[in-house]
């Protein structure tokens, strides 16, 4: 197989872009990665679109064909990629094949969703759409509410506190103020969000015990990507980043079904195929992005992939060790709670600030401070039912 | 008489099933829920229930066997949700995981004030989703 790196990066920012059309939006961070890679016309021989349900959110379909048209691509290839809220890896991990096996040198690939057309009731339903269709979604199960029976197991056996989450909010949101592209753009101070007499009001339930706080914005935006085979990457002005490593796993779909629900280990074994894959191990992870749609996501994650033992990642958390200037920086553009979660765009857009921060390019406040060489992220679809996880380091 | 009544006095009205089945593999034994076409124990296929079942059978092949998804079971975790979807006109929901004693384990509707992890509930059916056309029926989780 051949090696693929990745020579353009672009994004949108991310909140509500309901003014734009969806294609609008996927072709915005397009531009912005052929302009950064250098791209010249009719230099792409395929697009790959990460996106969820353009179907159910805007009522159109062959959302990869519009995107190529306002992009004057044609005639390179083009498909769309649906994995729930993993859509954007999985569209990376198609890109990656397509290369590795010879079929196109330089791909396109986008990751975008645009949510805000419709009501909050509408979409979250929307994405409900993606539980047990007998089983969950017809009994009002929403993905907070499989995020709050999840956060009030963990917190039974483990002992974690509602106090100690909103440790997560702050940091969260202290990464997103410094990252001009993120749909927060406010800073969340904790006694507010705790123990302040409006605190009720400012941070409501939402599924209990998580609150609106530890629970990511619904949002719009997209991000994008060219990766190409290493061989013809000196066509592009940006040294590549290499994809070392990617796995994916699949769970049960209800998550009723697990033998211990505490367990998620799609993200375990998705981990240790890309840490294979890549021939690393988990401690050469200097930085990673993981999903964090709800915040409880962040510490889970990180101790299914091994970054610390079970129960343990909220000491590190608060120890400082997972801001930018900490042992192992964790979601440095706010993850999907700072940041914002456009289903289809969060795989791409993770990826996106990985290269950025082994870059360098991040801004001053939140760029690692360590010398960064190798970056993991971690897209959760469904809840844990289908998880990609991408390796990426310096060349 | 009128013909409208003399049809309904003599219509075989069937009473409707509310209750939420597992499937049984006739094979291993294993239960699942909700139903696969696959035992994930012994591999074992499921056909069609229906007519249609005659022409997939094969040879010795045996349905898979309802099992009712009723009675004591105890509660995993819960979650009052305040964010629902649309089509549901109330303030909060509340739902829960619940394992029952052959150790199948279910989400649906929970109608107790304090729940608490590990309590006996009892599984029944009842109303969970009303639309505009019809009711749908599922698993409410109330008090043993």
């Amino acid at each position: 197989m051949r090696q693929v790196g990745i020579v353009g990066i672009g994004t949108t920012s991310f909140g509500n872009l309901s003014a734009y059309k969806l294609q609008e939006i996927l072709a915005w961070s397009a531009c912005e990665a052929m302009e950064d890679a250098g791209v010249k016309k009719g230099g792409i021989d395929q697009v790959i679109v990460g996106n969820m349900s353009a179907g159910l959110f805007n009522h159109q379909v062959g959302v990869e064909s519009a995107m190529v048209s306002i992009l004057h691509l044609e005639p390179a290839m083009a498909e769309r990629v649906s994995n729930g809220p993993a859509s954007g890896s999985s569209a990376v991990k198609l890109a990656y094949t397509t290369i590795a096996s010879g079929l196109a040198d330089v791909v396109l690939v986008t990751g975008g969703e645009q949510m805000r057309k419709l009501s909050g009731w509408e979409a979250t339903d929307v994405v409900a759409a993606m539980t047990h269709p007998d089983a969950e979604y017809p009994y009002g199960v929403t993905l907070p509410a499989l995020a709050g029976m999840f956060t009030r197991a963990y917190m039974a056996k483990y002992g974690l506190t509602g106090d100690q989450l909103a440790h997560l909010a702050v940091k969260a949101h202290g990464n997103a103020i410094h990252n001009r592209w993120a749909h927060t753009q406010t800073r969340a101070d904790h006694a507010a969000l705790t123990s302040s007499p409006d605190a009720p009001v400012i941070n409501p339930m939402v599924a209990e015990p998580l609150r609106f706080s530890e629970v990511c914005p619904v949002s719009d935006g997209s991000a994008s990507l060219i990766l190409c085979a290493l061989e013809v990457a000196d066509r592009f002005k940006r040294p590549p980043i290499v994809i070392k490593g990617i796995g994916s796993a699949t769970d049960t779909h209800c998550v009723h079904n697990r033998a211990n629900l505490l367990e998620l280990s799609a993200v375990r074994l998705a981990a240790e195929r890309a840490l294979k894959m890549a021939k690393l191990g988990v401690g050469d992870i200097d930085i990673a992005q993981l999903h964090d749609a709800f915040l409880i996501l962040e510490l889970v994650l990180a101790e299914e992939v091994g970054f610390f033992e079970r129960g343990k990642a909220i000491e590190a958390v608060l120890r400082g060790e997972t801001k930018p200037d900490g042992r192992l920086p964790i979601n440095t553009d706010g993850g999907l709670k700072g940041r914002g979660h456009p289903v289809g765009g969060t795989g791409v857009s993770q990826i996106y600030e990985l290269v950025k921060q082994l870059r360098r390019e991040a801004e001053p406040e939140r760029q690692v401070k360590k010398d960064a060489k190798v970056g993991m992220a971690v897209n959760f679809g469904g809840f844990g039912n289908n998880v990609v996880c991408t390796v990426v380091a310096k060349q | 008489m009128s013909s409208a009544q003399l049809w309904r006095n003599n219509s075989p009205v069937q009473p409707i099933d509310h209750s939420v089945y597992a499937s049984q593999c006739p094979e291993c034994g294993a239960i699942h829920y909700p139903w696969v076409l696959l035992c994930k124990q012994c591999g074992a296929r499921r056909y069609p229930e229906d007519d249609t079942e005659l022409f997939w059978r094969k040879k010795g092949y045996k349905s898979w066997i309802k099992v009712p998804l009723e009675g004591p079971c105890r509660l995993v975790t819960w979650t009052k949700l305040w964010n629902l979807s649309i089509g549901f006109d109330q303030q909060t929901l509340d739902l829960a995981i619940v394992e029952f004693d052959n150790g199948v384990k279910a989400t649906g509707q929970l109608f107790v004030d304090r729940p608490k992890a590990g309590m006996n509930l009892v599984a029944r059916p009842g109303v969970i989703r009303r639309y505009p056309t019809h009711d749908e029926w599922g698993l409410h989780f109330v008090s043993a």
